[in-house]
């Protein structure tokens, strides 16, 4: 039969309790703000008499949980995924938003002039000045697609770099998984619920920065794999993605385990960076670059079948590089009629007051002599700015709207997993109101136990 | 059911997006722009490039149009001075005509119409800002010379022309010889030098046809005249039609580029209501803890 002793390891047993609680409590308090961290609940169960006739032997704290809801955490995983993705296109768009510009202060006013200075050509064809200002406008034409290209061009490095760091963080990040895996395998310690945040957070980075899938092991440890289904993390073990400079430009292609992985990721920063880098960047290249020919090969027929001041046939009035790509960046004036204005084949004939090549370059403002006859040169160029701006609008609606999903299952997460101040404060009060009946309890029993001394003593 | 109210994510966000608003109609007010970027509005901005190379287009034509114009204006001085001078080309031969002219008199006649054809070549060799206007395309020499004792036409049969419009040409030069020559055989110089000729000796014949000969002339030159100034007609009405379809251009461009201010004003208003009331909630929902009723 139990005695006055075992009451006080009943009273002791509560105070252990109370006292844990509130260890837990103030553990909640103190990483209220810490990514990652789900709120911690002590389990406590009642320690049942041994024999008929007791009343129990107290309290036991069965354990410490965390607080997790990995199919919500999974859902979060993946939707951060696309918005980083989003997010990475749009600062990327941005940038290509202010180099093109807005009306009237880009290329679309650059080749307005150039126009405009063959009009006034054909209007006083052997006047020098007009001659001048027709080579000057169409050099500032030529340097402006240069300069837009290399703005492109710069674009494109700065995404590649950024590729490279991203590459270096997941594989560091895959690394730390696979560390934390192997220790959770080994048990974990009393601090495997702390790893297991801790990875959380470094999952949530990784799908951050490449979309990848995480899998449940069941034995603790996870693995993480690419959208393409290329591991990264199995079990205890990290593959790195490399990275080789490829030509022509060395930008770096992807490879996991030999396998080239640079056209699969299509989620994270990376997968961002990737399609901006190797998909939007170079098609507004490309639209630039047939813009730039198509124009220069345009004029150049039109000039090659006129005469100059002097009455000689025309040659090209632009030099022309092999092939379409990179033409904007190449594209230059004939350096001798840069030098000598005279030689611009102006007439349709030997006669040096005929203007009809002056007036037929002028009348290209209206011709669609860009994309086979689909589109004049404004034309074209307001088609690659609404390209361009039709690509910011849909990256920043993809972007808001995932930021709101994420939001709200970080909410819903929160509403599981997130420490609530409020909470935490009725929790102290309990667990202190607890642990002072526990007290006063231990006391009467001391109490009691001293009025049974003092009767033994009498 | 637990609700969690994060400071960070759900306060600062809607404080965010509020400052957002704020700063854009800021930003539209302070440039009086309604995009600041092709992403704002990509079909707008695309639109007002073609409307500015219309606009673009427009003023070309309007200052081809303003040169063309003075150009022609100049043509057309040229061309009734010739007129005036053919007239009085008529008048010094009539005065010739008969036998009762005094040889001195003949005389006369004969050195009034060299100096008038004197006169009339200088015309026909009018030049505008370096271009000569009566020889064709060939702008660089005098359309009329007298080459060894020949009066020579250097220019040729072509005209020198400019787009006023899309679709709308005008000569800006003209074929002199189609003026001073026409289909007869020999040119106005030759026959006014023929024609002082035939006043000087007296030859009734040489004068009768050398007058004839004029009067063609000068209907040639009325016909040229007419044509100009149907073409400095059609200037003028391009030149109208320009700049009413300049009107359009700008209005549609505004329409498309510039900010509504009275617009923008109260959505300013409204933004910097919206930001004030999104830190007022963050700042109340932060105040609020159950740790302050606890002491």
């Amino acid at each position: 039969m139990a005695g006055l002793f075992d009451s006080l390891s009943i009273a002791q047993s509560g105070l252990t309790a109370a006292r844990i609680g509130l260890d837990v409590t103030g553990q909640n308090i103190a990483n209220v703000n810490t990514p990652g961290y789900a709120r911690r609940v002590v389990s406590q169960a009642e320690r049942h008499p041994l024999e008929p006739g007791e009343a129990g032997r107290g309290v036991e704290v069965v354990e410490i949980r965390a607080l997790r809801d990995v199919y919500i955490e999974g859902r979060i995983a993946r939707e951060h995924g696309g918005e980083q993705y989003d997010a990475a296109l749009l600062d990327g768009l941005e940038t290509v938003e202010s180099i093109v510009g807005l009306p009237g202060s880009s290329l679309d006013a650059r080749i307005t002039a150039f126009f405009d200075a063959f009009s006034e050509l054909a209007s006083d064809v052997t006047s020098m000045t007009a001659r001048d200002t027709a080579v000057r406008e169409s050099q500032a034409l030529t340097t402006e697609f240069a300069a837009f290209a290399a703005r492109l061009a710069e674009q494109r490095r700065v995404a590649d770099h950024s590729i490279q760091d991203a590459v270096a963080e997941l594989n560091d990040l895959a690394q730390s998984v696979a560390r934390l895996n192997g220790r959770l395998l080994s048990g974990g310690g009393h601090d495997a619920e702390s790893l297991r945040d801790e990875r959380a957070v470094l999952l949530k980075r990784m799908a951050g920065l490449a979309g990848v899938t995480v899998v449940d092991r069941g034995d603790g440890a996870v693995d993480v794999t690419l959208g393409s289904g290329h591991a990264l993390v199995v079990g205890a073990n990290a593959y790195t993605m490399d990275m080789a400079a490829e030509p022509p430009n060395g930008f770096v292609s992807l490879t996991i385990a030999d396998h080239d992985v640079t056209g699969q990721i299509g989620s994270g920063r990376l997968g961002g960076l990737l399609r901006l880098r190797d998909d939007l960047l170079p098609g507004y290249e490309a639209r630039l670059d047939r813009l730039a020919w198509d124009l220069a090969a345009a004029v150049n027929a039109r000039h090659a079948a006129g005469f100059d001041l002097d009455g000689n046939p025309g040659g090209p009035f632009f030099t022309m590089p092999a092939t379409v790509e990179g033409a904007a960046a190449a594209l230059e004036v004939s350096a001798a009629i840069a030098a000598d204005p005279r030689l611009l084949a102006a007439a349709g004939s030997p006669a040096p007051g005929d203007n009809e090549v002056a007036r037929a370059i002028a009348a290209l403002r209206d011709e669609k002599v860009i994309n086979g006859g689909a589109a004049t040169a404004t034309q074209a160029w307001a088609g690659l700015v609404y390209h361009v701006g039709s690509d910011v609008r849909t990256a920043e609606s993809s972007r808001e709207t995932r930021e709101q999903i994420v939001r709200q299952l970080e909410r819903l997460r929160d509403q599981h997993s997130a420490v609530s101040l409020d909470e935490e404060a009725a929790n102290l009060m309990r667990y202190q109101r607890s642990y002072e009946a526990n007290a006063r309890f231990f006391t009467a029993i001391v109490d009691t136990l001293d009025i049974l001394m003092n009767m033994v003593r009498r | 059911m637990r609700i969690i109210y994060d400071v960070l994510r759900d306060g600062l966000s809607a404080v965010e997006t509020a400052h957002a608003q704020l700063a854009r109609a800021q930003q539209q007010l302070s440039s009086g722009k309604r995009v600041s970027g092709a992403g704002d509005d990509p079909l707008a901005v695309q639109n007002a490039i073609g409307e500015r190379a219309s606009i673009g287009a427009i003023d070309a034509y309007t200052k081809t149009n303003e040169a063309a114009s003075a150009q022609l204006a100049l043509a057309d001085h040229v061309l009734n001075g010739i007129s005036d001078k053919l007239t009085s080309v008529q008048v010094a031969a009539l005065s010739a005509r008969g036998d009762h002219v005094q040889d001195s008199a003949r005389s006369a006649a004969a050195e009034r119409i060299r100096s008038l054809r004197d006169a009339v070549l200088a015309d026909f060799n009018t030049r505008y800002r370096g271009t000569y206007l009566f020889g064709g395309t060939r702008v660089d020499q005098a359309p009329y010379a007298n080459v060894g004792g020949v009066w020579t036409y250097q220019g040729n049969s072509d005209v020198v022309r400019v787009d006023v419009d899309r679709g709308r040409q005008v000569s800006i030069t003209f074929d002199g010889r189609q003026i001073a020559q026409g289909s007869d055989p020999t040119d106005l110089f030759t026959v006014l030098d023929e024609l002082a000729a035939a006043v000087e000796t007296g030859d009734s014949d040489g004068i009768e046809a050398g007058m004839a000969a004029v009067e063609r002339a000068f209907a040639r030159t009325q016909r040229a005249i007419g044509a100009l100034g149907a073409d400095e007609q059609s200037i003028d009405e391009a030149t109208f039609r320009l700049a009413s379809m300049k009107r359009a251009a700008e209005t549609r461009r505004a329409s498309l580029e510039d900010a509504d201010l009275v617009e923008a004003a109260t959505r300013m208003s409204q933004a910097d209501t919206a930001y004030r009331a999104a830190l007022a909630a963050v700042s109340t929902a932060e105040r609020q803890s159950l740790l302050d009723y606890l002491r």
